[in-house]
């Protein structure tokens, strides 16, 4: 049992937990990858982590004990615990489970959402999350349907309703043939900016998830090559220009 | 008896010594007049043979004063002499029979009956050899480095770190006196009166590197002559004044460090750095000038090659003159890092209050690639070493790790490590019903062994395997205290016991009741490998009841060929080195059986302590190569652990969950434990504050050490195909650092093996 006493039965479905992450959230990290995603990005980096039936089924006690082997680090690097996927909030109860229970354990607790979840979920998530990495992947709503079969305009909503909180960071992934463009991102950026956001991080495109494609006997099909950090560096400023805090990587 | 091979390779050798500088045939008349000397003082006391024979050797065997030497002293060593340690010569009056024989090879023939009178004399009294003949037994305990044997020992002096405080306030003069003082009061006492011969010797010998600095002037240039000027007036000064100025102070401490033959030198910033302190107050030096200083000192401790020796430490509580001392660290750290040799062994200790300024320094260094400094945590090793040892706070925060990492009391203890004992060669053994698999061999020592179907619970069987772990422990201790009392037959250590606590005092030698402390440490070997085949044991045949006993010992015996299955269900149980309770919780107890059980026995034969260190140079990779396959998965030859650290590529649950297991062992049990762990400079460089809060972290925990290598991926796999392009990387193996590429490819493999932590990883 963990502090609050609050668990519920039902077990969340987990697609791995990774001990000292660095790449989501400020500090030494764990990440807790929940399982099911509405999206199909094809470029996703985790697509073990895309179908709602796949992973393992694990308890929140179980989940918090290994979360909380790393407590003192959180706390000596300003870190804490990330929970990401997939889509966290397409498990709302367990999520908002698990972030009570980093409450009640005084840990600094982030939520990686790509946004196209109902906003009850999200709001309901809210009092218990220090900070939100929100996906702008798009600034055209016909782009993001087309490829990622995500809805925009409902996750602009969301957007809307959260950043008030002002504990979101829009997160960019840049992906060259989708948004990596002088005009789509000036596009995201003024998006961010006119949603009340402050801070966006831009996030290089890679294909190390290219093995995992062939793991699962999937195609990996999205073109392209890896982007270098460095090459981001106009769209940072790009960024800055519009009036946002700008860093390129988690 | 034991059949003793009198030629066996005696210690690690890594790096490449330099050649004497003498002629062969002056060499061999030098170790003729040795052993003429020696023969004639055979009635003679033990101090008064010892200090005949040192006048033999010295200055004769001092080399010539390089260009670029800021301070004088360099020494050749024969196949026979006079020694403390192995890597600089051998043990007492030695005789490294290997070498003598190497040596007379390069002789004409007709030289050739000259050697072999003197390996037929030295037969008789090398003191290693007289150690080896009274101690070893057949099959159970060989000498260093027999790794068929489960347990090895040694006669030798390892570790010596002397009371320079007081030599640097005393001076040689000062010294003398105290000497002649005590003579007085017992006016027939061998010991000093060999004592004085010491200094009348300690004299003889700055008075000719004087000669030698002198014979550098001609064509030197005018800046080189200032620098031969000042040497040449510090020799001069410490001839029998204390020391005034920083040079003073670093001449006298290296030519007595020589001439004592130690290989480790101590908190030199606390010794030193009120000296350099002083100077740079009043105008006598430049930051710049103690910058080339303290580089010339690194350069001349480089030289020596003891590959894993060579320990200067900074920092850390119990320090006299903190202030000052942190001149000299802050010194030390830009040497370091600019110099990026794989000796000194460059060591800072910390706790809560070290400041950000020297954590930094120390990031940069390691960041830079240099492997240094190691770290150690004194929040947690200064209460550990006074449980360990058994002396009050006071003391043990002047505890010193020398070699690999075991711990002395500065001035005040001995600690060699005289052992080394192979735990999972001891587990194949006991499965294997008291037969080595890997020679057929009895090695049980008569200890009872149960066929394996008889054991009905894993306690049962677990317990089997501590009644002949018991056996070799008590043997250890034997072993450890009889070097002690061989080596205390033949030599006094005279310069060494001179400056150790409180054999002056005594009017003794130091292992003839002289040293304050007498310690001694064990180390061990394969701990992490023997408590994941428990883990794999239990879990397997007790819990699941996947497999028999037997049918793990056949997968087993058969290095699990035919046995694919049971490899992989062995490789999947839990594995120390994740955080887990299960796996962490077995080498736990696996240690403290260990390493208390030591402990005790040290007590019981009358050692002030007998400590385990997991250190383990390479002999993990060499003492692996003799070892069967076992129930973690490890196949036959292969590695074992090194250090504390889990079987590479076991661990797999990132930094923070290995650093977690760590953490766990109880560091009162032991005398130093070192851990490592490898980044890539993109990590380690990039994520400094990160970096920072897993350190602090782990200290916080219970972390008793760090050893850091960063390098990046590929460049280890690169180096072993391309040597030729790595001449200066500079890896950590466990508890030394070495040229990656001057290592044999087993051990590169097992460096390999470990796991190298990078930032892409978390790129999920």
């Amino acid at each position: 049992m963990t502090s609050s006493g609050r668990l519920p039965d039902a077990p969340v479905r987990v697609s791995s937990v990774q001990r000292f992450s660095l790449h989501d959230g400020p500090g030494i990290r764990t990440t807790v990858f929940l399982q099911g995603c509405p999206l199909r990005c094809p470029w996703c980096a985790n697509p073990e982590t895309q179908d709602c039936r796949g992973g393992k089924e694990m308890h929140v006690a179980e989940i918090m004990a290994t979360v909380l082997r790393d407590a003192d680090y959180y706390r000596n690097s300003g870190g804490g615990v990330t929970f990401s996927g997939g889509e966290p909030l397409l498990q709302p109860r367990a999520l908002t489970a698990l972030l009570r229970e980093c409450k009640a354990a005084g840990l600094h607790a982030a939520v990686e959402t790509c946004g196209e979840v109902p906003k009850e979920d999200l709001l309901a998530a809210e009092p218990y999350t220090d900070l939100f990495l929100f996906d702008i992947k798009h600034c055209v709503p016909a782009e993001l349907r087309n490829v990622c079969k995500g809805n925009l305009e409902g996750i602009l909503e969301n957007l809307r309703a959260l950043s008030a909180s002002g504990k979101v960071i829009a997160r960019i992934p840049c992906i060259p043939g989708f948004n990596l463009d002088e005009q789509t991102m000036k596009g995201i950026f003024d998006l961010a900016v006119s949603m009340g956001v402050k801070e966006a991080h831009l996030l290089p495109y890679h294909t190390y998830a290219r093995d995992k494609y062939t793991q699962l006997g999937r195609n990996y099909d999205w073109p392209g090559e890896s982007v270098r950090k460095d090459a981001l560096e106009p769209f940072a400023a790009m960024g800055r220009e519009a009036g946002l805090t700008v860093r390129i990587g988690g | 008896m034991a059949k003793v091979n009198i030629e066996a390779a005696q210690n690690v050798e890594i790096s490449k010594k330099f050649p004497c500088e003498k002629s062969l045939q002056e060499q061999l008349e030098i170790m003729e007049r040795y052993t003429e000397v020696h023969r004639a003082h055979l009635g003679s006391s033990k101090e008064m043979r010892e200090a005949a024979c040192l006048e033999v050797l010295y200055p004769t065997l001092f080399r010539h004063i390089q260009d670029g030497d800021r301070i004088a002293g360099r020494l050749d060593f024969l196949p026979i002499g006079f020694g403390c340690v192995t890597s600089v010569g051998g043990v007492g009056h030695y005789c490294v029979f290997r070498k003598l024989k190497q040596f007379a090879a390069q002789l004409p023939d007709a030289d050739r009956p000259r050697v072999d009178a003197l390996y037929h004399y030295w037969e008789d009294h090398d003191v290693k050899t007289a150690y080896n003949r009274e101690t070893l037994q057949e099959d159970i305990l060989g000498t260093f480095i027999e790794t068929a044997y489960p347990m090895i020992a040694t006669a030798r002096l390892s570790g010596m770190m002397l009371d320079y405080p007081t030599l640097l306030s005393l001076g040689i003069g000062g010294l003398r006196q105290k000497i002649s003082d005590r003579l007085q009061e017992d006016p027939g006492n061998e010991f000093l009166k060999a004592g004085l011969r010491c200094m009348d010797l300690f004299v003889r010998c700055a008075r000719h590197l004087r000669e030698e600095v002198c014979a550098q002037k001609a064509g030197a240039s005018a800046e080189r002559l200032r620098e031969l000027d000042r040497m040449a007036e510090s020799l001069t000064h410490i001839e029998d004044k204390a020391p005034q100025t920083f040079h003073q102070a670093l001449q006298l401490f290296w030519l007595y460090a020589l001439l004592a033959g130690v290989i480790n030198y101590g908190r030199l910033d606390d010794f030193l750095g009120p000296f350099l302190a002083r100077d740079l107050r009043e105008g006598r030096i430049t930051e710049e000038e103690a910058y080339k200083d303290v580089r010339s000192l690194w350069t001349l401790i480089e030289n020596r090659r003891t590959t894993v020796n060579g320990r200067i430490i900074v920092g850390g509580r119990g320090r006299k003159h903190p202030e000052d001392a942190d001149l000299f660290l802050h010194l030390c750290m830009r040497v370091a890092k600019d110099c990026r040799y794989v000796e000194p062994q460059f060591t800072l200790r910390l706790d809560k209050n070290t400041s950000e300024q020297v954590w930094d320094e120390a990031l940069d260094a390691l960041g830079a690639g240099a492997t240094y400094p190691t770290i150690y945590n004194d929040d947690v090793e200064v209460p550990a070493v006074a449980y360990g040892m058994r002396v009050d706070e006071k003391t043990a925060e002047q505890y010193v790790p020398f070699g690999c990492t075991e711990f002395v009391i500065q001035g005040e203890s001995t600690g060699t490590p005289n052992i080394c004992i192979n735990l999972l060669k001891l587990l194949t053994i006991y499965m294997n019903g008291g037969v080595d698999p890997e020679d057929g061999r009895r090695k049980d020592g008569g200890v009872p062994i149960k066929p394996l179907k008889e054991y009905k619970t894993f306690e049962e069987f677990y317990d089997g395997y501590k009644r002949l772990l018991d056996f070799y422990l008590d043997l250890s201790a034997r072993a450890q205290y009889h070097s002690y009392e061989v080596m205390n037959r033949h030599v006094g250590f005279l310069f060494t016991s001179l400056l150790m606590k409180d054999c002056i005092a005594r009017g003794k030698a130091l292992l003839d009741g002289g040293i304050r402390y007498l310690g001694g440490t064990n180390e061990t070997y394969g701990n992490i490998n023997t408590s994941d085949s428990l883990q794999a044991i239990k879990t397997l045949v007790f819990e699941q009841k996947k497999y028999t006993l037997e049918q793990l010992e056949t997968a087993v015996l058969a290095n699990f060929e035919g046995y694919e299955q049971i490899r992989q269900d062995c490789l999947a149980c839990d594995k120390y080195g994740n955080d887990l309770d299960t796996a962490d919780g077995m080498a736990n107890d696996l240690y403290e059986f260990v390493a208390k059980g030591v402990r005790d026995r040290g007590i019981a034969i009358g050692m002030q302590y007998f400590l385990i260190v997991i250190s383990n140079n390479q002999l993990n990779t060499e003492w692996g190569l003799a070892t069967a396959a076992s129930p973690d998965g490890r196949l036959r030859g292969m590695y074992m652990n090194p250090a504390n650290n889990p079987q590479g590529g076991a661990d797999k649950s990132g930094p923070t969950a290995m650093l977690n297991s760590l953490a766990k062992f109880d560091a009162r049990y032991h005398a130093g434990s070192v851990q490592n762990i490898k980044f890539t400079p993109s990590m380690f460089n990039g994520h400094r504050d990160i970096i920072k809060g897993l350190f602090r972290t782990y200290f916080d925990r219970g972390g008793c050490h760090i050893m850091v290598t960063v390098v990046d991926s590929g460049v280890l796999e690169d180096a072993m195909v391309h040597p030729e392009k790595y001449p200066n990387l500079i890896v950590r193996v466990a508890g030394f650092s070495a040229v990656f590429v001057d290592l044999s490819p087993d051990i590169q493999k097992e460096l390999l093996s470990r796991v190298l932590y990078d930032e892409q990883r978390s790129l999920a």
